[in-house]
């Protein structure tokens, strides 16, 4: 059984598409690196799967459970939002405390792992100070104890290294490194492709709703079929790329190259089918689709 | 933890949250003094009344006390639904964090924290001067048993209402996350609400306004409160309907509770409507616009542009500038109520836009810059854009309104055609001064930090001192204006003087133009040179 699965997963807002058919399917144990540009539907798949918001269409499971079970999937899931959800008025101690209880922990163990993490985070000569007083990243640090402190089997973080500086950003990256050695799976989204790079297993990018590629960061960049030293940004900024000429009038260099959702690929015949798919093949059908449709 | 502990922790977390809020907050916790203060002869005159209606009670045959016992608790019941489900609307349905939440614990729990909150605090306020109220009430009617009774009557109440008014805002919530139409109209419809509420209470017509409510109410179980509160009265109370007024709570109890699940449900998963913002179209192309940047120098011009289009696309961050509308608000309902304009109708008028005029956009000209200040005081001059920009914006969009309503009421007014005419040059000459005197005052106690002006929007609005002292100088730079033109005032003067009205007018028009070029141009030159010598950090 995947961590977590989905299945056609839609989200649209009215007349606007934010997700459209997501196909997913996320190992345990593993870091799913989840990318795209501002705007592309990631933050929407998130609030889909931690069941915060209703799928228009399709259907995602987490550890088995539908996203429409919400209090199964509350008690196997942590989530870190972009905006750590935490309150001004409390100290980080009681912030925890808080959540630690809501969740149900015992309250002798709850001490323990707090202080556990506060230790691992620095935090532990400024845990009974006012989250009021905070620096964004300290604001940061609780938010992602809080999101891990109840040991979840599947983590989602929004952008968990954002306002961190270096040392506490390799914290972080090294706390998430051992969750997945303790068999948690991660799900993160997040800006910075060097995160990606160094933890991913498997990298998807969302472009405008659609997962325009996936794959595991080296497949990612040897698809791309380029000189030796491609990188993920290469990749990235290759499938995100503008569909149709720039502002300047100039196609893109790259653009819609590696636009296969599945694998990447680009058809022998060098060309790209309308939507972006080939068929396993590699042939373009003559509709212009891709046969694997 | 069980379910219902987690409600629980949910409520003492929020409620210590909000104490450590107004703790931390000093102007509220002095206005919280302060009403506290206020309220509390009306408390010890409550409690002494009840002590007097016990003795009335006690005394009484021939009044229908259980009438009025019931008709008081409806009443009460209907107070309580209003004003809990605005509380509930306006605070309590919109809790921080909520994504946090709703990951860690079902909607249930946190609907359940939030109404029990606002019952703590409800509780904590009625329960006190109840109690006090019903052992005075006992007292006074040689009852003991009417202390439980009463104490009991008012529980249920509260548990009642508070539900009943989450459930009514829960009703107009999801109804606003769901319609287009209410999305975009929702500050409108509270403004018209807000207008509401304070005509009934000018023209004393709330009770008019609650009577087809009770109507409906006195025939349903809600009547049945009175009946409880009376028992041990011997005042005809019906023990039947007494115990109903408490199965009736149970009862309700377990509809709100699956009700308030379900739309709290409905609300916080619901996706809502997108009111997306339509392309601006840009004014910039217009006649009037075109005229005014051939006028005005280019900065200047850029400064009233974007005070115009901030204006328009968020006119609530300007909503503390219509706080002088209040004085408004008395001689309007007068007139309304007599159907004529008396003298003093056109110089509230006068004092009113001269008031907004100037406060604006003129009262935080380094403030209000925002995050875009660094740029700002990086241009070309930026203290003479800045200064008269703000000061250029406020005059144009409010002195012709300002001037129009003044000779417009003053017209119907008993004022002659000369006095109201030394009125309009009054209003012309305050009204496009006030933003001058507004500049300097505004610099000297600026504010940089956005507050929040209702729920959902925070915006950088001037500091209450430097709103208060401007209040009073503008009003007395217009003094001599409105003594002048005052019925009674300008008439006695030109009684002793021996001239005419219109020359004891024009005279205080003079003075006040006088006074707000002097201190119009002072603050100016003051605000030039603090907005030039600013400094960040």
């Amino acid at each position: 059984m995947s961590a977590i699965e989905t299945h056609e997963l839609t989200k649209r807002f009215g007349t606007e598409t934010a997700v459209e058919g997501l196909d997913l399917t996320v190992d345990r144990g593993t870091v799913y690196g989840f990318l795209g540009p501002n705007g592309a539907g990631k933050t929407t798949t998130m609030r889909m799967l931690t069941s915060l918001t209703r799928p228009t269409d399709g259907e995602a499971w987490i550890d088995g459970n539908p996203v429409s079970d919400r209090d199964a999937i509350r008690a196997s899931i942590g989530y870190l939002p972009e905006e750590p959800p935490v309150f001004d008025e409390l100290t980080g101690r009681e912030q925890l405390e808080y959540f630690g209880r809501l969740r149900d922990l015992p309250a002798a163990e709850t001490e323990t792992r707090i202080a556990d993490w506060l230790d691992r985070f620095d935090l532990t000569d400024d845990a009974d100070k006012r989250i009021d007083d905070y620096s964004k990243g300290m604001r940061q640090k609780i938010g992602l104890i809080q999101a891990l402190l109840h040991e979840p089997d599947v983590v989602f973080l929004d952008e968990p290294t954002s306002g961190l500086d270096p040392r506490a950003a390799r914290t972080v990256l090294d706390v998430i490194a051992d969750l997945t050695d303790d068999g948690h799976t991660v799900f993160l989204s997040t800006h910075i492709l060097s995160v990606v790079e160094e933890l991913a297993d498997v990298v998807g990018v969302l472009y405008e709703g659609d997962l325009v590629t996936e794959g595991s960061p080296a497949e990612l960049t040897a698809r791309m079929e380029a000189e030796d030293g491609t990188t993920l940004e290469d990749v990235f900024l290759s499938v995100t790329a503008e569909r149709g000429p720039t502002a300047s009038g100039a196609i893109p260099e790259n653009a819609g190259r590696v636009t296969d959702r599945r694998d990447g690929r680009v058809a022998d015949d060098g060309r790209v089918a309308d939507d972006g798919r080939v068929d396993d093949d590699g042939r373009v059908a003559d509709d212009g689709r891709g046969e694997d449709r | 933890m069980t379910r219902a502990n987690r409600p629980r922790l949910i409520a003492r977390t929020e409620l210590r949250r909000r104490w450590r809020t107004t703790k931390d907050n000093t102007t509220q916790l002095l206005a919280m003094a302060f009403a506290a203060l206020m309220l509390l002869p009306f408390s010890v005159g409550g409690v002494f009344g009840a002590y007097l209606a016990g003795g009335f009670v006690a005394g009484n045959e021939t009044a229908p006390l259980i009438e009025w016992s019931r008709m008081a608790f409806v009443y009460g019941w209907i107070s309580v639904v209003g004003f809990g489900g605005y509380r509930a609307y306006a605070v309590a349905l919109r809790p921080d964090t909520l994504d946090g939440l709703l990951t860690t614990v079902s909607h249930r729990d946190v609907i359940g924290g939030l109404v029990l909150t606002e019952l703590a605090l409800w509780s904590a306020v009625f329960l006190t001067v109840g109690s006090a109220a019903a052992v005075a009430f006992a007292v006074g009617a040689g009852s003991l048993l009417t202390i439980p009774a009463l104490l009991l009557a008012l529980c249920l109440v509260l548990a009642t209402g508070i539900p009943a008014g989450f459930i009514l805002a829960l009703g107009v919530r999801n109804a606003g996350v769901r319609s287009r139409l209410l999305s975009r109209l929702r500050t409108l419809f509270l403004l018209l609400l807000g207008v509401g509420y304070l005509a009934l209470i000018f023209t004393n017509a709330f009770a008019s306004a609650l009577e087809p409510l009770y109507r409906v109410l006195a025939p349903t179980p809600v009547d049945w409160f009175g009946d409880l509160a009376a028992m041990g009265l011997g005042i005809g109370a019906s023990p039947l309907r007494a115990v109903g007024a408490v199965g009736f709570t149970v009862v309700f109890a377990v509809a709100a509770i699956a009700s308030l699940f379900r739309l709290a449900e409905w609300l916080w998963y619901a996706d809502g409507v997108h009111v997306t913002h339509e392309i601006e179209r840009s004014d910039d192309g217009s006649p009037w616009f075109g005229g005014l940047s051939r006028v005005l120098s280019q900065p200047v011009f850029g400064v009233v542009a974007v005070d115009w289009k901030r204006a328009r696309r968020s006119p609530l961050s300007l909503s503390f500038a219509l706080y002088p509308l209040i004085v408004l608000a008395g001689p309007t309902v007068t007139a309304v109520q007599t159907g004529e304009i008396g003298t003093g109708l056109p110089l509230w008028v006068l004092i009113s836009g001269t008031w907004i005029a100037g406060s604006l956009f003129a009262l935080n000209v380094v403030g209000q810059e925002g995050a875009a200040l660094p740029v700002t005081l990086l241009s070309e001059a930026p203290e003479r854009s800045l200064v008269v920009g703000h000061v250029v914006s406020g005059a144009l969009l409010i002195a012709p309104i300002t001037v129009a309503a003044t000779v417009f009421s003053g017209v119907l007014s008993p004022h002659s055609v000369p006095v109201v005419a030394s009125l309009g040059a009054s209003a012309l000459v305050l009204s496009a001064a006030s933003g001058a005197i507004a500049t300097g005052i505004g610099v000297g106690f600026p504010r940089f930090d956005a507050v929040s002006v209702s729920r959902s929007t925070k915006a950088i609005v001037p500091s209450v001192f430097a709103f208060a002292i401007y209040s009073v100088v503008v009003l007395v730079v217009a003094l001599p204006t409105v003594i002048a033109h005052s019925g009674i005032a300008g008439h006695a003067l030109a009684s002793v003087v021996g001239v005419d009205r219109f020359v004891i007018g024009l005279v205080g028009t003079v003075v006040s133009t006088v006074l707000a070029c002097l201190v119009g141009v002072g603050s100016m030159y003051i605000a030039r040179d603090r907005v030039r010598g600013h400094r960040l950090g």
